[in-house]
């Protein structure tokens, strides 16, 4: 009987760890079929030009509709899966996009710092390049977040690269990640302090 | 099988837990600017340089906003009346921004109207007279172009009454002046240059921020009824009577 308890747990605890639990993977229906993989992997767009505050705030920012329509205004301009762009520019009423990333609201989450201390965009979002559609690519689980807090060298990189969704950790990652994690100043000691995340 | 009471609880212990196993977040949406603002960043505190008038006189202060909606008033440094700092009027600016009788439309017989109502109300009126069915009303006026207009409507319309109240004003103060010295005076805190017509203002006295009331003379608060007398030098009780020149003697004396 305690072992029926028991392997009742332990299934418990794996469905709460599966991307079906976490969501990842999962493609969510968005008012425009935006591709990350045709904007930001074809045409090479950057990420900052839609994210706007990406390096200045905590919420990395969805572009507002006349950032869409700076381009769009001169291309693709009758497109029918643009039609509720051109319509939220006719009315200016917003788009409403489905959140792809969500941490609970009891997380405190800063796009800015991690962006400043060399954690680059695909360390946490995956090969957007890729995604056709954008689908959550790691768990964002409390256990996820904390590999890196607890071992910040394994994933840092040059700032230079934070954009960078091609970067992969080089072969000396060991020493490269030590030395950077000392040259930003990261005190990895408070790195899992429960306030630093939890304020 | 026996279940006793232990083993049901763990059972129990880890259906529930099962049950919450599929528990996510509820699915949530992000609805940015359709047009954004210049230079706003999501979620970060915007300043910005502003006035606020109060009796007439703008007053300059740093305005903060956030994604658009105004939550503090805060003191200009660069700026001769604030010098960084605020009175109790510009803390409390930013509730009348909140007020919900603040009415930003055109209203006829106290219904929602547009300014094309307006227009052609206006023509009825101003039209065919010379304005008597007309009044103005208004707060104090310093702006040039305003009182311009204003005496060109008057031109115009030489029958139209034109109204003008401050809640909070020097008029008093002024008339005061008049009375003591035949003219209007601005209060100068002794043995310095004169200070901009800022200082002269009734929210100087009305614990105005730091920059002027620390440099003005504790005495010119005496007599007032208000709480700035409890930094006086000497407090007087006085009946706010309208020929009631305390402080002019007092400063005469």
């Amino acid at each position: 009987m305690a072992s029926v308890a028991l392997m009742g747990a332990g299934l418990t605890y794996l469905i709460w760890k599966s991307p079906y639990a976490t969501n990842q993977r999962l493609t969510r229906g968005q008012p425009v079929p935006f591709s990350h993989a045709h904007h930001a992997g074809d045409l090479g767009l950057h990420c900052r030009m839609c994210h706007t505050g990406v390096e200045k705030a905590a919420f990395a920012g969805l572009p507002s509709t006349h950032i869409c329509m700076a381009c769009h205004s001169q291309i693709w301009t009758n497109a029918a899966m643009l039609a509720p762009v051109r319509q939220s520019l006719k009315t200016g009423t917003p788009l409403h996009w489905q959140r792809v990333n969500r941490l609970p609201d009891y997380v405190f989450f800063d796009h800015s710092v991690h962006i400043a201390n060399g954690v680059g965009c695909s360390t946490c979002h995956g090969p957007v390049q890729d995604m056709a559609l954008m689908r959550q690519q790691e768990p964002l689980t409390m256990g996820w977040c904390l590999q890196c807090h607890r071992h910040p060298e394994r994933y840092v990189r040059p700032r230079n690269r934070v954009f960078d969704m091609a970067w992969q950790a080089p072969a000396d990652q060991a020493t490269q990640g030590a030395r950077l994690v000392k040259e930003y100043h990261i005190d990895a000691a408070h790195l899992t302090d429960c306030s630093t995340c939890h304020p | 099988m026996k279940v006793d009471r232990r083993v049901a609880l763990k059972l129990m212990a880890s259906a529930v837990a099962a049950t919450m196993a599929r528990c996510s977040p509820p699915d949530e949406e992000i609805i940015p600017y359709a047009d954004m603002p210049e230079g706003l960043v999501a979620g970060v505190p915007m300043r910005f340089a502003t006035t606020s008038s109060l009796s007439g006189y703008g007053r300059g202060f740093l305005g903060i906003t956030v994604d658009g909606r105004p939550i503090k008033i805060e003191g200009n440094p660069r700026h001769p009346f604030s010098l960084g700092a605020t009175d109790v009027f510009a803390e409390a600016e930013v509730l009348s921004l909140y007020d919900p009788g603040r009415s930003s439309n055109v209203l006829r017989d106290g219904q929602i109207a547009n300014w094309d109502d307006f227009a052609s109300g206006w023509e009825g009126v101003a039209g065919s007279t010379a304005g008597s069915a007309i009044a103005l009303a208004t707060g104090r006026i310093v702006s040039p172009t305003t009182l311009a207009r204003s005496d060109a409507l008057q031109a115009r319309l030489p029958e139209l009454r034109w109204y003008r109240y401050e809640p909070v004003n020097d008029d008093a103060a002024r008339a005061g002046a008049q009375l003591a010295f035949g003219r209007l005076v601005t209060a100068m805190p002794a043995g310095r240059k004169p200070m901009s017509r800022w200082c002269s203002m009734p929210t100087r006295w009305a614990t105005g921020p730091t920059s002027c009331m620390s440099r003005a003379p504790s005495r010119l608060a005496a007599g007032r009824t208000i709480g700035s007398g409890s930094m006086s030098s000497s407090r007087h009780g006085l009946r706010p009577e309208p020929r009631q020149i305390f402080v002019c003697r007092w400063r005469l004396n």
